[in-house]
């Protein structure tokens, strides 16, 4: 199994470990105990041969460790390489000169290579450390497709750092390290904005072992210790079934031309296709009435088939196209409907159960008189909300039709969003990156230049096509792609592949495309990023701007008493979460939450929390640091609830306690950190065999990390050091000089028995996120056993036993 | 996952030859050292991967040429797109849906990318406690969405809810076993429902679970012939044996813990006659009067 952290290798004043001696450099690490401590120098000796380094550079792994903040790494280089069966000691020489032998050492060099793989015709791993004159970071990923990592000057200067990758003396890329990057925020290097990362030269996939430095693009230093290796797997070539795309489609010229020809697929949705083909007529779309477009409806093996009268009905531009072939599959028939058509663009609905709003065709227009090649993608929603999850519960397509009919539906098309919900119910739906649209709009040109539909894709419903459609629209493209505002499609229940299906089995089917397409492309499919899209449009409905209108569906259609299964990630994301906390915190909530009329202090839920946990622990022994008077008081009642009279409570607090007072608390007025409080929170706690620890982070000042950890030693194993008020020392109180959680980190970092259990935030508002520590590790076991404990000094003797 | 090394695993790679071998999760080293062994004797080459292994790891990989082994300190999810397909991979890594189910995919992208079948996957954890329920080693490192509420608490066979007493509970458990996307024997159904081709799965259900994944293009006749000797009465039987030693070793344990925490509450109940002498004494003193 593997373990979250790793361990240290040796205790005593200097740790580390020699790594690995490859390629003439042998590799390890090593730092004397404390943070704080000065870099130990590294000696390596063979004979009379003498290396050496400080330990100085910088590895993530040693950061995340907790190891001198990760500069503590050495790489030397053996020169000249001492001969194979050659011992080498190596050991760490600190600031007072003494030596310490590293684990690892001795070393016996090996003998050369001869195993099935030479080491020079290996790669390197990845991630390497970036290790110069007053220059740290990590360059943590080089392959398949893309080159990602971070530097930044030592001392934190803000002049610009531009990196080369260079392949022998010619240069491949530049990066900058200006990204910003949460990780390195959260890791405090620099202010995280030194991330770098961009598309590797696609000469690099050639599947062969390549040599690259990365350097300095100022001085062209190299900042590695060495090149590194790198073999990026050749994409296009490695895989039989491997391909770009479907050959291009070779289409005779139309005799009549018209501007737009939509092509609408049907399998078995008589119903839907009537509304989705009203929404396609001249009388629904706006602005509409001057433009030549035609319709082509395709019926996939209806049955009963659809009716070309009835399809005509519709008006003249609309015509029934019965594909050649019946195919699962809508693809083949999507690129036999494409060829008949006649217009300069095309507009791919793939799923007939989309009827749309009516400024699309409108909207599209603009945006080719704006720029003829653009392509113009519809985003799509869905008529009442979670049609997978209501499918389970009961609706039905008649309940479906109750809500047009309440909206009137066609009055006004825009009314669709009052009865609808964004695709992933996104609080931002318009503005998101792009998977895939159900009303796909491109040049025909375009269409033909990348073969249309990928006729491969011969799942049921067609799998992935239509992203991949998409997707190589938007790479091939001469115009912008524009996302339209404003404008959507709107799926329809029915028996869909992946939308009106349950959970688990969409979960399979869409894993089973995802494979699918990867084994098509040879690599996973990605959507458009918001980055590369051009918005266009405008909002016609106020119901359109997102999903916090939910309460808006204008009808109780009174499906089922069970509520829906919400899911936090999705529904409530953590930037949603971060906001609801600032307001709580800047707002101050909190200082309404009151016990017996005294102030708690914390959120209500963190007032439950205390409570479960005193339950569950049943301490013999709490201890309040700085906590209000209303909390003490509250775990008070809540301990004589439970019938827990022997539970004492330390109090210790820096002003005196005007509160009535209570039997089983005592109170110690004095700062947290003074030596003489500390001693008697020790001496007080005595042989508790449960002991809670309450530390109130935002009041006292005394909140530090030895203070911490001199509190925390006092928590018996499984119990919590609860450390609260952390809220308001939370990142995004960019302002706050208070850095509760940066000292929090640090004191588990220092002290692997104990974790932040954020099982306790899980009510979303509370005043210690991250506060609550649980002391996991460290247990005794049998194996452990010291027997000398069970030894006490018998009673002393007084007179009285004297006989 | 060392339990089921000489009577499954060692049979499996004999069979197999794999030339080589990926092992996730390698803490100690035990069945490292197993592995290499075998990379040693055959010429095979061994990726090992454990971000956090125990100290004694790098005590075994110091007894075999770097030759036949590249040792990996990071998680399985960044090392994987840099390794060669291999041919047979241990999985024991981060007993949840999603890292389980990100591995496999990973194995299988990079296969299908150099045109070969995905490994033959042995995977650890496929039974009780962690094949229906997620266990985190670190939680912050997945994504709100990988994870399902955790706690630090135990579990009970047949209780669906966490114990504060039950097993592992120094570990972050999901809150509920069971549902989609919930522990590594449901990633492994997953992927196997969405891979796209023809698998055969086996289960050994003890020892917390052994689940051996052979793609079809990589089954043999005499592979298929050891893996039905895995369930064959003797077999079983056998199974049986190692399980009721496993037990009785750990009653052995048991038993030596009662016999420490008898020790210890006969010395606290002693120390606690002293103290209530002490303090008997103490308050008599503080009565008598000051001269």
């Amino acid at each position: 199994m593997m373990k979250a952290l790793r361990p240290s290798t040796q205790s005593g004043p200097v740790e580390g470990v020699v790594d690995e001696l490859v390629n003439h450099t042998l590799r390890g690490w090593a730092c004397a105990s404390g943070n704080d401590s000065p870099h130990v120098y590294v000696e390596v000796r063979s004979g009379s041969q003498v290396w050496g380094a400080d330990a100085l550079a910088f590895r993530s792994d040693l950061a995340a460790a907790g190891k001198r903040g990760g500069h503590c790494a050495f790489a030397i280089a053996l020169d000249p390489m001492p001969s194979p069966g050659s011992k080498l000691t190596v050991s760490a020489i600190t600031a007072d000169g003494k030596r310490h032998t590293l684990r690892g050492s001795p070393l016996i060099v090996p003998a050369p290579l001869g195993g099935a793989t030479p080491a020079h015709d290996q790669p390197d791993v990845l991630p390497l450390p970036i290790s110069a004159d007053n220059l740290c970071g990590s360059l943590d990923q080089c392959g398949p497709l893309r080159i990602r990592g971070w530097a930044h000057w030592l001392d934190h200067s803000h002049q610009p750092l531009t990196l080369s990758l260079w392949e022998f003396e010619r240069e491949l890329l530049r990066l900058d390290a200006n990204q910003w990057r949460s990780d390195l925020a959260e890791l405090r290097e620099g202010d995280g904005c030194c991330g770098f990362e961009a598309p590797l030269p696609a000469e690099l996939g050639d599947g062969e072992l390549h040599t690259l430095d990365l350097r300095r693009s100022d001085t062209g230093a190299s900042v590695l210790s060495r090149p590194f290796r790198m073999r990026v797997r050749n994409l296009q070539a490695s895989s039989t079934a491997r391909q770009d795309g479907p050959a291009p489609l070779t289409r005779i010229p139309a005799k009549r031309k018209v501007t737009l020809s939509v092509i609408v697929n049907f399998y078995n949705m008589r119903r839907e296709a009537e509304r989705t083909l009203t929404s396609l007529s001249h009388s629904y779309q706006k602005g509409a009435d001057d433009f030549d477009y035609e319709v082509l409806c395709i019926d996939n093996g209806s049955n009963p088939p659809l009716d070309p009268a009835w399809i005509e009905r519709f008006g003249p531009q609309f015509r029934l196209v019965r594909p050649s072939r019946q195919l699962a599959s809508p693809c083949a028939a999507i690129n036999e409907a494409a060829l008949q058509a006649q217009g300069d663009y095309l507009a791919i609905m793939i799923d007939g159960a989309h009827l749309l709003t009516p400024g699309v065709f409108h909207a599209a227009r603009q945006a080719w008189e704006h720029h003829a090649d653009a392509v113009v993608a519809v985003r799509h929603w869905f008529i009442g909300g979670d049609q997978r999850w209501l499918a389970v519960a009961g609706y039905t397509r008649q309940m479906e039709d109750r809500l047009f009919e309440r909206i009137q539906w066609p009055n006004n098309g825009y009314e669709l969003f009052r009865i609808s919900a964004p695709i992933g119910e996104s609080p931002e739906p318009w503005l998101e990156g792009l998977s895939e649209s159900n009303c796909l709009m491109l040049p025909t040109s375009l269409y033909d230049r990348i073969g249309g539909m990928d006729e491969a894709f011969d799942q049921a419903g067609g799998g992935f096509a239509n992203l991949d459609l998409w997707h190589r629209a938007s790479e091939s493209s001469l115009g912008p792609l524009v996302s339209l505002v404003g404008e959507a499609s709107f799926h329809q229940f029915h028996g869909g592949t992946t939308t009106n299906v349950e959970d688990a089995e969409k979960d399979v089917r869409v894993r089973a495309y995802a494979n699918a397409y990867r084994a098509l492309r040879g690599k996973d499919f990605v959507g458009v990023p918001p980055s590369r899209l051009h918005f266009r449009g405008s909002l016609q409905s106020e119901f359109a701007t997102g999903i916090r209108q939910r309460s808006l569906i204008p009808l109780r259609l009174g499906i089922t008493e069970q509520i829906r299964p919400g899911q936090l990630p999705v529904h409530f994301d953590e930037g949603a979460q971060t906001y609801l906390q600032s307001v709580y915190a800047e707002c101050g909530l909190h200082h309404g939450v009151m016990w017996m009329g005294q102030p708690a202090g914390v959120a209500p839920a963190d007032l439950i929390n205390l409570q479960d946990i005193v339950y569950q622990l049943r301490p013999d022994a709490i201890i309040t640091v700085g906590t209000e008077c209303g909390l003490v008081g509250f775990i008070d009642t809540a301990l004589d609830a439970m019938g827990s009279g022997d539970t004492r409570i330390l109090c210790i607090s820096p002003a005196s306690i005007a509160s009535t007072p209570l039997p089983r608390v005592t109170v110690l007025q004095g700062k947290a950190d003074d030596p003489h409080i500390l001693a008697t929170a020790r001496h007080w706690t005595g042989s508790a065999e449960t002991v809670l620890v309450l530390y109130d982070a935002n009041s006292s000042a005394a909140f530090s990390l030895t203070s911490l950890q001199a509190y925390g030693a006092l928590v018996s194993y499984r119990s919590y050091l609860v450390c609260l008020g952390t809220l308001f020392g939370q990142p995004w109180l960019g302002y706050s000089n208070r850095q509760p959680l940066q000292t929090i980190r640090e004191f588990i970092r220092d002290d692997k028995s104990f974790v932040v259990d954020r099982s306790w935030n899980r009510q979303l508002i509370s005043t210690c996120p991250s506060g609550y520590l649980r002391k996991i590790g460290d247990p005794v076991t049998a194996a452990h056993y010291d027997p000398t404990l069970d030894e006490f000094a018998s009673a002393p003797r007084f007179p009285e036993n004297v006989q | 996952m060392n339990r089921f090394w000489h009577r499954y695993i060692r049979p499996l790679i004999d069979i197999a030859q794999p030339s080589r071998i990926l092992e996730i999760g390698a803490d100690s080293g035990w069945n490292t050292r197993n592995i290499l062994e075998y990379c040693q004797a055959k010429g095979a080459q061994a990726d090992i991967v454990d971000p956090a292994p125990r100290p004694s790891l790098h005590e075994v990989l110091k007894q075999y040429s770097a030759d036949h082994y590249r040792y990996y300190p990071l998680k399985s999810i960044a090392v994987i797109p840099q390794l060669l397909t291999p041919d047979i991979a241990l999985i024991d890594g981060d007993h949840n849906w999603a890292t389980v189910y990100s591995e496999l995919n990973l194995l299988h992208a990079n296969a299908e990318a150099a045109g070969l079948p995905p490994p033959i996957v042995i995977s650890h954890d496929v039974a009780w406690p962690y094949a229906r329920r997620d266990m985190y080693y670190n939680p912050d490192d997945l994504e709100a969405s990988q994870k399902h509420p955790y706690a630090y608490r135990g579990m009970l066979p047949g209780i669906n809810e966490l114990v504060e007493q039950g097993m592992n509970g120094i570990l972050a458990n999901a809150l509920h076993e069971g549902g989609p996307r919930n522990g590594v024997l449901t990633a492994i159904e997953d992927y196997i429902a969405s891979a796209g081709i023809d698998f055969h799965f086996y289960k050994l259900p003890f020892f917390n679970g052994l689940g051996v994944l052979i793609p079809a293009a990589r089954m043999t006749p005499a592979l298929q012939q050891l893996i039905d000797s895995f369930f064959t009465a003797e077999s079983l039987l056998d199974a049986c044996i190692a399980i009721e030693n496993d037990s009785m070793h750990l009653r052995a344990i048991l038993a030596q813990t009662e016999t420490c925490l008898s020790r210890r509450t006969e010395a606290l109940e002693r120390a606690r006659s002293v103290i209530e002498t002490l303090s008997r004494r103490i308050a008599e003193l503080e009565k008598q009067p000051v001269h």
